[in-house]
């Protein structure tokens, strides 16, 4: 299977982060979200559905991009490990299985993603690292930030 | 209480058992009906528990899904939005469960019905949220989105984890009680029903049992009362205290049997007063047979009587000239005797020797006319006077000259006469002269029947006569026994009767007993009868009453 492959943000609004890599993949939350930093491993659980809930309140709500996405792509072959067909495959099974209450939500633009986290509370979305919406949290992958070196997305 | 009450009571409990029985039947049923509902209800409550949980399972199934598929539909574009046929398709399923829970709502009772009422709730808002992420879906696919993950699925989370898994829960133990309860009110009422059965059975068994033992008891009682009333004990009493138509019966059999016994005590007593009845009769009849068989005996004393009165008239007169003569011979005798002188002493004896002779002539003609006149007057119903007499003495005479007068036919003729006079008697008053002839016919005819017997047997034979007399106070009795033949009992009536004899013809007349019994019985209103032992003796019994003035 190959490695990451990295997509280029959707450029949009004013860059907040100064220092991002091209082609590194940031995973966005609330700013209210009570979480800063999560192992690799754990990213994996929270994207596969395996970890359905932040804490006991609040629930995860995946946001993924529509095919041809390059964060997509990029998820998909770095967290996933998956196929297009395979990834569609795995979750019509699971949701049919019951073992996910829902499945990830599709979202077209980085906008859509930027107005549904912040609109949806434990909301996790991937965006390019140079194009992180305004007042969203970039969270750390086993301690790093997308564009320092051994971060996974990339 | 009476048969027909208490076959009739019986018949009511074991009515009223049956009833209970049915009442009991219909109560099972009722009971099993009940729970059989209730069964019923939590097993649907269950079915629809589980229809709605895999409807709503397949709404969201649907929804989750929704985004990805019409995604990839489009080929990675937004999707369009539903159309209005698909919304309304959408809505009516999302509907349909509604009325689903409604329906569960229905079923459910008590604490059951609240939870299932804040399900429904719950499940509207669901729905609501559902359909408006629905409408908003390839619209306004953020809306759609954040409605769909803000409200939707932890709604439809609750649903599906909390809300129908409890009630499926609940529904299923729900379930489990009520067949719990089924199968112990299967249990229950089969026991009661099996109990009540048995109870009613036990019953039956006892009131049949009683009631024709009490008949049967009754009845055998009644049954040996009669055989016994039956078989002539009418002392016997069937006494059934019973107040009931047995008792009746009893008491009927009993007053039958008393009437009974009345009925043949009178006819006894009847019996009795007839036998006496026929007894006095047959007493009279011989009484009257008696007075006839004297009125015969009279009646041919009387013809005789008019006989002897001729004979003895035609013999009175040659009698007189005999006795006239006889004395006239006595006196020329004596005269003659006197003029003699005692000059020779030849012919004085001789001349003695007739004197005597002439006077025994006159002697005997008296006797001779006096018997004529004995016979005139007897012939002529008179008595000769009554005198007081020395009755020993009479007796004792007359039985000497009877047997002088038997000594003069037979001089070999020996008896040994046993005389045993009571001297006590005194004077009695009666007509000796009748009296003597009565003595010296029965003597005569005792001397008769030994020298017969003599004549007979020979030496090996005693003769004896037996003459006593005896003090009887107002009475006097005289025994004449003699051991001859005696009389046989066939003859000994007959022997009074004028002309019995059984003397060869020309010895006896037959008149000697009969006119005894005239002199005893109706001259002096005594008694003549006779005891015999035929080949061993023979006694007249004479009675005589003293008369007035010498008892
Ligand atoms: N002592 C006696 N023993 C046996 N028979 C007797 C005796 N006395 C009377 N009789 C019977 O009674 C009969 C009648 O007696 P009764 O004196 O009347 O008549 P008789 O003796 O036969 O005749 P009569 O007296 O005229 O000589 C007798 O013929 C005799 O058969
Ligand atoms: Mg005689």
């Amino acid at each position: 299977m190959g490695r990451l492959t990295l997509f280029l943000f959707f450029a949009v609004a004013a860059l907040t982060s100064a220092v991002a890599s091209a082609g590194d993949v940031a995973i966005v939350v609330r700013a209210d979200l009570p979480a800063d930093n999560l192992s690799f491993s754990e990213v994996r659980k929270l994207f596969t559905g395996d970890r359905q809930f932040w804490s006991s309140n609040l629930r995860v709500t995946l946001l993924i991009r529509a095919p041809a996405a390059r964060e997509r792509d990029m998820v998909l072959k770095t967290i996933y490990q998956m196929t297009e067909a395979q990834f569609r495959q795995y979750w019509i099974s699971k949701v049919f299985r019951q073992e996910a209450a829902s499945g990830p939500k599709i979202v077209y633009s980085n906008e859509m993603t930027a107005e549904l986290v912040f609109a949806i509370p434990g909301a996790v979305a991937f965006v390019d690292a140079s194009q992180v919406p305004k007042g969203l949290k970039v969270l750390k992958i086993d301690g790093r930030l997308p564009g320092e070196k051994g971060y996974p997305l990339h | 209480m009476t048969i027909r009450r208490r076959l009739t009571l019986s018949f009511l409990a074991i009515l009223a058992l049956f009833s209970l029985n049915l009442a009991i039947y219909f109560w099972s049923n009722l009971r099993r009906q009940a729970t059989v509902e209730s069964l019923r209800r939590a097993i649907s409550a269950q079915v629809l528990i589980a229809s709605i949980n895999q409807n709503v399972n397949d709404l969201n199934k649907q929804v989750s899904l929704l985004s990805q598929v019409a995604t990839d539909a489009a080929g990675g574009a937004a999707p369009a939005g539903a159309d209005p046929a698909e919304l309304s398709v959408f809505n009516g399923q999302i509907d349909a469960v509604s009325s689903q829970i409604s329906e569960l709502s229905e079923l459910a009772e008590g604490a059951a019905r609240t939870k299932v009422e804040s399900f429904a709730k719950t499940y509207l808002d669901l729905g609501r949220s559902w359909k408006l992420f629905y409408s908003n879906f390839g619209v306004n696919q953020s809306k759609a989105i954040t409605e769909l993950a803000i409200r939707a699925e932890p709604l439809s989370g609750k649903v599906l984890r909390e809300f129908l898994p409890e009630l499926q829960r609940d529904e299923k133990s729900r379930v489990d009680a009520a067949s719990a309860n089924f199968y112990k009110v299967a249990r229950l009422t089969d026991r009661i029903t099996i109990l009540i059965f048995a109870l009613s059975s036990v019953f039956a068994t006892a009131v049949a049992y009683s009631v024709s033992r009490y008949l049967t008891r009754g009845l055998r009682r009644l049954k040996e009362g009669a055989e016994a009333i039956g078989s002539g004990n009418l002392d016997q009493r069937i006494a059934l205290p019973a107040k009931d138509e047995l008792g009746d019966l009893a008491q009927g059999f009993d007053a039958m049997a008393a009437n009974l016994s009345a009925a043949r005590a009178e006819l006894t007593l009847a019996h009795e007063q007839e036998k006496r009845k026929s007894e006095e009769l047959s007493l009279t009849l011989d009484q009257l047979r008696r007075t006839q068989d004297q009125l015969i005996v009279q009646q041919k004393l009387a013809s005789l009587g008019a006989l002897t009165a001729g004979i003895a008239h035609e013999i009175k007169n040659p009698l007189n000239f005999v006795t006239n003569f006889a004395e006239i011979l006595v006196d020329m005798l004596g005269d003659l005797r006197q003029d003699l002188g005692r000059a020779a002493e030849g012919v004085s004896d001789l001349l003695a020797d007739l004197e005597q002779n002439a006077a025994k002539i006159r002697e005997h003609g008296k006797r001779a006319d006096s018997i004529v006149l004995g016979m005139l007057m007897h012939s002529r119903g008179q008595s000769g006077a009554r005198q007081t007499i020395n009755l020993n003495l009479l007796l004792a005479e007359y039985v000497k000259l009877a047997y002088h007068g038997m000594r003069a036919q037979d001089a070999s003729f020996n008896v040994t006469i046993e005389e045993d006079y009571d001297s006590s008697i005194g004077p009695i008053s009666a007509i000796p002269h009748d009296l003597s002839r009565v003595f010296l016919n029965v003597a005569n005819n005792a001397f008769y029947a030994v020298h017969q017997k003599k004549l007979r047997a020979g030496d090996a034979f005693s003769p004896t006569l037996s003459v006593r007399t005896r003090n009887l106070g107002r009475s006097a009795e005289i025994r004449i026994r003699d051991n001859g033949d005696g009389i046989p009992e066939e003859i000994r009536q007959k022997v009074f009767e004028a002309f019995f004899t059984t003397k060869p013809a020309g010895q006896g007349t037959g008149l000697g007993l009969s006119m005894s019994y005239d002199i005893v019985v109706q001259e002096h209103r005594g008694e003549i009868r006779i005891e015999s032992e035929p080949g061993r003796f023979a006694e007249f019994i004479i009675t005589l009453p003293k008369g007035a003035g010498f008892e």
